[in-house]
C-alpha cells in the first residue's frame, strides 16, 4: 500500500469518525472542504457508514453490506483502457454521482490528466485536441460525457430499429456529430448527446416493480405494453435505472458501461458482475447533516430524511397521497414555538424546510404540454403539485408510473441551449406525432426515441431520484440547472407556476435536505 | 332535457349563442374541441365541448384517455339526462383524442364560483384519524396507502373479450389491461390452449355527414400489440391465431366506436 492510498484511508475514516464524534470543522459550511476524489485503484474502507461535507452540510452514504476495501474491488478498479473505474464518474462524495465541481476541481488537480477526461466520452467530441480546456467544456461546466447512440436505433440484440423519424443536424457545437470518424455519417454512424451521470444508490428505490400504479406491476402506464424483462431471468424488470430506459439491470448496465465508458476489451467477469452488483445494492445516500437544520434523521426529525430512512423504506409504491405526501410528514418542524416566542436560526430553517414540503405536496399548477406524459390519459392540462405530478415515488422522489415523459428540457422551445448539439426530426406521415410538438420537433437530445425509434417518444427521458440533491449538481438529464434555484425557476417558468420568492427558497431548503 | 338546478347560470351563458339542444338519449357524433374547466385551487380540472350552443361534459370509461388541449375530440355518444358532467349536460359513450395537432384548441375556462360551487375533481383529503395518527407517531406518514387495486376481472374458457379503442390508438385500458393479464394466466394454466385474437380497424360517420376512416395499419396495430402482450404474460409460444381485418367498415353514425376493437377468445381443445 502506498502513503498516497494510506493518507486516503486517514482522510475517509476521519471523516467517518466525525458521525460518533462530532467533529465540529465538519459542520462549518464556510470552511472549503479538502478534496474528496476517490480515485481508481486506490484503497478505502467502507463501513457501515461514511459522511463527506458539502456545501450544505455532510452526505451520508450507508452500506448495508459486509464492509468493503475498495482495493481490487471491480467497482474501484481501472479495469479497462483509460484507466477509469465506475468509481470516476460515481464518487461517493457526490451521492454516487459527480458534480461538476468535483469534475473541475479534479482537472485543476491533474492538468485534465485525469481518466476521468478520457477523449471517448470525457470531452466534448474524441477528435478534438484532448489537451485543451475547451475540448472538454460540457463535462467540466455542467458535468456532462458525450453518450454516442447508434443511428438508426438498434436493439439490445443489435437488429435495427426502423426510425419513425428522420434526423438532421441543425448545429453541432461539440462538431462530434458531422465529425468523419464519429458522427451520423462515419462508418459506425451515432447520435451524440450528453448526459449527466445518475446516482449508483439507493438502487431497490430503481429497481423494485411499480406497485400501486395501475393497472398492475407488469404494465407501462402509459401505453399499456408490457414493462421489459430481464434477459437473464426473464422476471419483469423496472426501467427506472437509465435515463433512457435503455438497460433496465444493474448487471446490464455495468457491463454496457465498462465497455464504453471504461473502454474494457474483455467482458466483465460473471464474478466482477456479482460483486458491482452487491455492492450498488447495498449502498443509501442522502444529506445526513444539515448546516442550517442540523442532524437529519433520528429521533425528532422528519421520519424521511437521512439515508437510513431509505435503507428501511418501502421500495416501489406510490406517496401522491395525503399521508405519505411522498417524503412523509415534515409537520414537527412547523410552529416548533409559541405565538410571539421568537424561533433559533435552526428553528427558523426548519420551519422553511417544512413549508417547502407542503409546497411541494400541495401546491397546484397545470401541468400542460408535457409529451409522453399529459398523453397518458390524464388529460392535458391535469393539475397536480409537484408530488401528486411528477415526483411520487415514496422517499425517492421520480415518477413511479415509470416516467417517461419530456418536461421541455430536451425539446425546443422551453429550453434552447447553445452549447448543445440541436437536431430537427421529422416524423414520417405513419406515424404517431409527437403529442404537443406534432411532427418536426427540434431537440438536443431525442432521448427515449434513440432507443425506441417513435415519434412520440422524441426528447422523453426517465424523471431521476431527488436524494442527495446537495451533493450533485447540477441538475437534470443535461445539467440545464446549475443550482437549486435554477431547477425551481426552471419549473416555475414551464408551468407558470408563480411561485413567491418566499414559496422558492422553501423549496430549496426543503431539497436541500434530501 | 332536464336541466340540473346548479348548471343554469352556466347554461345560459352558453345559450347566448344560437343554441339547437340535443334531447336526451340523442346519439350524437362529433368533432370539437375540448375546453379544460378549472375547478379550484385544490381540484383537477374536467373536460367539456361545445356543440350546436350547448355545453357538454363527456363520461368515458376509466383510463379510456381524458381530453388533450391542443388535439381536437371525437365524441360519440347518448345525451343523458341524469346529472351533469363537468358543468354541462352528460354524453354518455367514447371520446377519443384525436392524434394530429390542433394548436386553436387551447382554452382553459377559469374557475368561477357556480364551477367550484359544484365540488368537481376533488382528491381525498387527509381525516382527522390519519392526522391524529402522524401527530402521535409521525414514523406512520410513511406505512404506505396504496390505492386500491384494480379488480380481477372473470374470463373463462370459450367466452370472448372484447377491447375497444380510441380512434387510432392501439393503447387498452387499464381494465383492458387486466383482463389480457387473466386471459394470459387462464391460457398458461390449459394445456393445448388455442388463442384467437380477431383485430379491427374502426370508421365513424359523424353527424355532418363527414366520415373518419382509421390508418389502415391501425388492426394489425392492436392485433400485433396483444398478441406480444399476451405471450409476454406467459401465454404458451405458437398458441395465438392473430387475424387482422385492414378492411374499413361502412359507418352508420351509430355506436362507430364499436368498430374500433379487438376479439379475444381462450379455448381448451376439443
Amino acid at each position: 500500500m502506498t502513503q498516497l492510498s494510506l493518507n486516503r484511508i486517514s482522510a475517509a475514516l476521519l471523516v467517518g469518525a466525525s458521525l460518533t464524534f462530532g467533529v465540529a470543522a465538519m459542520s462549518q459550511g464556510a470552511e472549503e472542504p479538502r478534496s474528496q476524489w476517490w480515485g481508481p485503484g486506490e484503497e478505502h474502507v467502507i463501513g457501515e457508514t461514511l459522511e463527506f461535507p458539502n456545501e450544505e452540510g455532510r452526505l451520508r452514504l450507508i452500506n448495508t453490506g459486509e464492509s468493503i476495501n475498495t482495493a481490487g474491488h471491480p467497482f474501484f478498479e481501472p479495469l479497462g483502457e483509460n484507466g477509469r473505474a465506475c468509481v470516476t464518474c460515481h464518487q461517493p462524495s457526490d451521492a454516487m454521482s459527480l458534480s461538476a465541481k468535483t469534475i473541475q476541481a479534479q482537472w485543476d488537480a491533474t492538468g485534465g490528466k485525469d481518466p476521468l477526461f478520457a477523449a471517448v466520452d470525457g470531452s466534448n467530441c474524441p477528435s478534438l485536441p484532448q489537451g485543451e480546456e475547451a475540448s472538454h467544456s460540457l463535462l467540466l461546466t455542467k458535468g456532462l460525457f458525450r453518450i454516442p447512440r447508434p443511428w438508426p436505433p438498434r436493439a439490445a440484440d443489435g437488429t435495427v430499429i426502423e426510425p419513425e423519424f428522420d434526423l438532421e443536424v441543425v448545429s453541432d457545437p461539440t462538431g462530434c456529430n458531422l465529425d468523419p470518424e464519429w458522427g451520423m455519417f462515419s462508418d459506425d454512424p451515432a447520435v451524440s448527446v450528453f448526459r449527466r451521470p445518475r446516482p449508483v444508490a439507493n438502487m431497490k428505490y430503481m429497481l423494485t416493480l411499480p406497485n400501486g400504479v395501475t393497472p398492475h406491476e407488469y404494465f407501462m402506464y402509459n401505453d399499456k405494453s408490457l414493462l421489459p424483462t430481464d434477459p437473464e431471468t426473464g422476471e419483469f424488470v423496472s426501467v427506472q435505472l437509465m435515463s433512457d430506459g435503455r438497460l433496465p439491470t444493474l448487471r446490464g448496465q455495468a457491463g454496457d458501461a465498462s465497455s464504453t465508458h471504461l473502454e474494457m476489451i474483455a467482458k466483465l467477469s460473471e464474478e466482477e458482475l456479482r460483486q458491482i452488483e452487491e455492492f450498488e445494492r447495498a449502498i443509501y445516500v442522502a444529506q445526513g447533516f444539515s448546516n442550517q437544520a442540523g442532524e437529519l434523521g433520528g429521533f425528532g426529525t422528519p421520519p424521511g430524511l437521512g439515508p437510513e430512512a431509505m435503507r428501511d423504506g418501502p421500495p416501489g409504491e406510490l406517496g401522491n397521497n395525503p399521508v405519505n405526501r411522498v417524503f412523509g410528514t415534515f409537520n414537527m418542524w412547523l410552529n416548533q414555538r409559541s405565538e410571539g416566542e421568537e424561533l433559533t436560526p435552526q428553528e427558523e430553517f426548519q420551519a422553511s424546510v417544512a413549508r417547502g414540503a407542503n409546497v411541494f405536496f400541495d401546491k397546484r399548477f397545470f401541468i400542460q404540454d408535457v409529451g409522453v406524459y399529459n398523453d397518458k390519459g390524464l388529460g392535458n392540462p391535469f393539475k397536480r403539485s409537484c408530488a401528486s405530478g411528477c415526483h411520487n415515488t415514496v422517499l425517492a422522489g421520480m415518477d413511479l408510473a415509470p416516467g417517461f415523459m419530456d418536461l421541455g428540457l430536451n425539446n425546443w422551445p422551453w429550453n434552447r441551449r447553445e452549447d448543445l448539439p440541436l437536431f430537427k426530426a421529422t416524423c414520417h406521415d405513419d406515424a404517431v406525432p409527437q403529442s404537443y410538438l406534432g411532427r418536426v420537433i427540434y431537440t438536443h437530445d431525442p432521448g427515449r426515441a434513440l432507443v425506441t425509434g417513435r415519434c412520440s417518444d422524441i426528447g422523453a427521458s426517465m424523471t431521476q431520484q431527488m436524494r442527495g440533491l446537495a451533493a450533485r449538481a447540477p441538475y437534470f438529464m443535461g445539467g440545464e440547472a446549475d443550482t437549486l434555484r435554477e431547477m425551481v425557476d426552471f419549473y416555475d417558468r414551464r408551468f407558470n407556476i408563480r411561485y413567491t420568492d418566499q414559496e422558492k427558497q422553501d423549496l430549496i431548503n426543503f431539497m436541500s435536505v434530501l | 332535457m332536464r336541466m340540473p338546478g346548479k348548471l343554469a347560470p352556466i347554461l345560459a351563458l352558453c345559450a347566448m349563442t344560437v343554441a339547437v339542444p340535443a334531447s336526451a338519449q340523442e346519439y350524437l357524433n362529433f368533432v370539437a374541441c375540448p375546453v379544460a374547466q378549472d375547478t379550484g385551487e385544490r381540484s383537477d380540472v374536467c373536460f367539456f365541448v361545445r356543440h350546436n350552443g350547448e355545453r357538454y361534459g363527456v363520461s368515458i370509461p376509466p383510463d379510456w384517455g381524458r381530453p388533450q388541449l391542443g388535439h381536437k375530440l371525437l365524441v360519440e355518444g347518448n345525451v343523458s339526462d341524469e346529472g351533469q358532467e363537468c358543468g354541462g349536460v352528460k354524453i354518455e359513450g367514447r371520446a377519443s383524442v384525436l392524434p394530429e395537432l390542433s394548436l386553436e384548441c387551447d382554452e382553459i375556462a377559469p374557475a368561477t364560483p357556480e364551477i367550484i360551487a359544484l365540488k368537481l375533481g376533488r382528491r381525498p383529503d387527509i381525516t382527522e384519524e390519519q392526522r391524529a395518527m402522524i401527530l402521535a407517531d409521525p414514523s406512520t406518514s410513511l406505512q404506505i396507502m396504496r390505492l386500491r387495486a384494480l379488480p380481477v376481472p372473470e374470463v373463462a374458457l370459450g367466452q370472448t373479450e372484447t377491447i375497444y379503442f380510441p380512434f387510432e390508438r392501439d393503447r387498452a385500458s387499464g381494465p383492458d389491461a387486466m383482463v389480457m393479464l387473466e386471459l394470459a394466466r387462464l391460457a398458461e394454466a390449459t394445456p393445448g390452449v388455442q388463442i384467437s385474437v380477431r383485430a379491427f380497424r374502426g370508421a365513424n360517420l359523424l353527424d355532418n355527414g363527414e366520415v373518419l376512416v382509421e390508418r389502415e395499419e391501425m388492426a394489425r396495430q392492436r392485433g400485433e400489440k396483444i398478441v406480444g402482450i399476451l405471450e409476454g404474460l406467459g401465454a404458451p409460444e405458437g398458441s395465438i391465431h392473430l387475424e387482422v381485418f385492414s378492411e374499413a367498415p361502412e359507418p352508420t353514425g351509430r355506436n362507430d366506436w364499436q368498430s374500433r376493437r379487438a376479439e379475444l377468445l381462450v379455448s381448451a381443445p376439443r
